[in-house]
């Protein structure tokens, strides 16, 4: 017979919650991330710890424009015309592109701090 | 006492299964129903209804899910919780798949109106807490109820952000089919929660309907209770509905207003758990009443001091943590009150009442929005309905129903 420990068995529980949680979503983010041939809007991720100088940088660097920053200075959303755009913001230093979606009117760059558009 | 030496007795194992079962089914069935904003913008591109045509599937929803609750409590309570919750894992299942192929508004309202609705109340952490109440021994039954609400909080926090995923990956119509398979993982789920045989603590359910509910109500403490949760509905979807466009009209970015709804989200884990664990050491009415005392005070002080930034995140978290947190308390009442025999029934009407003083925050703010261009009053009414729901859990007679002295 084993001693009954409720908040062990709590955190062992939210440990295997958050790692499949975790999984599903690394997963995910991958697949649902944007081509590099792909152009248009995007939100892009630079490495952490970048100051929004660098990234503003970068995305001039990659011929693209900002449309908004974030509460993180590492995001943008940004945007561009000619062909390739995610393939130049990869190389002048950004890691993942998405494209730009909604999160029931709010822009998935205003949930992370940037203008919001009053779309709510 | 023979719960006593059952918690001594219980395997881990054992347990682990019955919690995380009934954990999966309140993440999966709050969860999901989090996602539903996520799709309406793409939903009213594609097809022939209007906004209004969704928000009124989603009022629909609402209502009917309150509504449903005391009878799928009631069959739960007859009839044992594994089917009642695979049914409406099933229900649930149908109305987002169905709803995601809807075509015209009236398809809309029967699917994510009327299957998610009664989907929702035969698939909700309410349905787990009555199981995890029979199951689970009696000094562990706070703890538990407390986990089955962190468990509904935590689908909140983490399928939002899933849901967004999946509809960026796969675009809305398979995201939304994909996550209506997801609420089928409630079925297999179910069988965890199986068989009035494995329900060691319930009490045989000696009472009818009619009499259980005859007898509910013959008690003030009953009332009581379901007065104290139309006040609990009235404040927290009045806040988590209006605090964006709130600290917008005091000059603050809608940003912070995202960030506040979603540090409610995250502390709410938090203080559901923590009350479950409070209220399996103290007395639960207190708990009640400090924690209705605490959002009086949150809100009073919020109000009164300068809004920033900060106060409003600040706030947010503070809320956050008495939050859901009234749910363990109050389902622990009914339980410890009334026994476990129509526990599901008699919390599926108190939550009546929780849904009924949601209708009438939102409302309410809106009208005085419009009428006055402001929420302070509404603010300030929280505050005094706060008063009010403090004021009446204290003379709540916490012990037993004496049945013999009763009758």
């Amino acid at each position: 017979m084993t001693a009954f420990s409720p908040h062990a068995l709590t955190l062992k529980l939210l440990g295997a919650i958050l790692a499949l949680w975790l999984g599903v979503m690394a997963a995910l983010l991958a697949y649902a991330q944007m081509d590099e041939g792909e152009t248009g809007t995007a939100i892009i991720v630079f490495p952490p710890g970048w100051s929004l100088e660098q990234s503003l940088a970068a995305t001039h660097r990659a011929d693209a424009r900002l449309l908004t920053p974030t509460a993180f200075d590492n995001i943008l959303t940004v945007a561009g015309d000619r062909p390739g755009l995610v393939g130049r913001l990869k190389q002048a230093g950004g890691l993942i592109a998405f494209r730009n979606l909604t999160l029931g009117g709010i822009s998935f760059a205003g949930c992370l701090g940037g203008d919001l558009g009053g779309s709510l | 006492m023979a719960p006593q030496s059952a918690a001594k007795a219980a395997p881990d194992t054992r347990i682990l299964w019955i919690i995380a079962a009934g954990c999966g089914i309140g993440l999966i069935g709050f969860g999901v129903r989090s996602d539903f904003g996520l799709f309406l913008l793409p939903m009213v591109d594609a097809r022939e209804f209007t906004k209004a045509d969704f928000g009124f599937a989603m009022a629909l929803q609402a209502l009917l899910w309150g509504l449903g609750q005391p009878f799928a409590g009631a069959m739960a309570d007859r009839y044992g919780t594994a089917r009642v919750l695979a049914t409406g894992g099933l229900l649930y299942a149908a109305g987002v798949i169905l709803g995601a192929l809807s075509q015209s508004a009236i398809q809309l309202y029967l699917t994510l109106g009327v299957l998610v609705g009664f989907g929702m109340s035969s698939a909700s952490f309410m349905i787990v807490m009555g199981a995890f109440a029979r199951l689970v021994p009696a000094e562990q039954r706070s703890w538990a109820l407390g986990i089955a609400t962190a468990s509904g909080s935590l689908g909140q926090f983490l399928l939002t952000p899933l849901g967004a995923v999946l509809l960026e990956a796969f675009g809305w119509e398979t995201a939304m089919i994909m996550t209506g398979l997801l609420c089928l993982a409630i079925i297999p789920l179910a069988i965890a929660l199986k068989s009035r045989k494995a329900e060691p603590h319930a009490a045989p359910s000696a009472l009818s309907w009619h009499a259980a509910l005859a007898e509910a109500f013959d008690q003030r403490a009953y009332w009581l209770l379901i007065l104290g949760f139309f006040v609990c509905g009235f404040q927290v979807t009045f806040i988590q509905t209006y605090i964006p466009a709130f600290v917008q009209t005091r000059g603050i970015g809608l940003d912070i207003g995202a960030w506040a709804v979603s540090l409610i989200g995250g502390f709410n884990i938090v203080g559901a758990y923590t009350a479950g664990v409070l209220g399996g050491r103290h007395s639960k009415k207190y708990l009640l009443v400090m924690i209705y005392l605490g959002r009086c005070v949150a809100i009073t002080a919020f109000m009164l001091l300068p809004i920033t930034p900060a106060s409003v995140l600040v706030f947010s978290a503070v809320m956050g943590l008495l939050w859901l947190s009234t749910v363990p308390l109050t389902s622990g009442l009914v339980a410890q009150i009334f026994g476990l025999g129509s526990m599901s029934m008699l919390f599926g009407i108190v939550f009546v009442s929780h849904q009924l003083g949601s209708f009438l925050g939102v409302w309410l703010a809106g009208y005085l929005f419009e009428t006055t261009g402001s929420f302070d009053a509404v603010w300030w009414i929280s505050v005094a309905l706060g008063l009010f729901a403090a004021a009446i859990h204290w003379p709540i007679d916490e012990r037993a129903l004496n049945r013999a002295a009763v009758a």
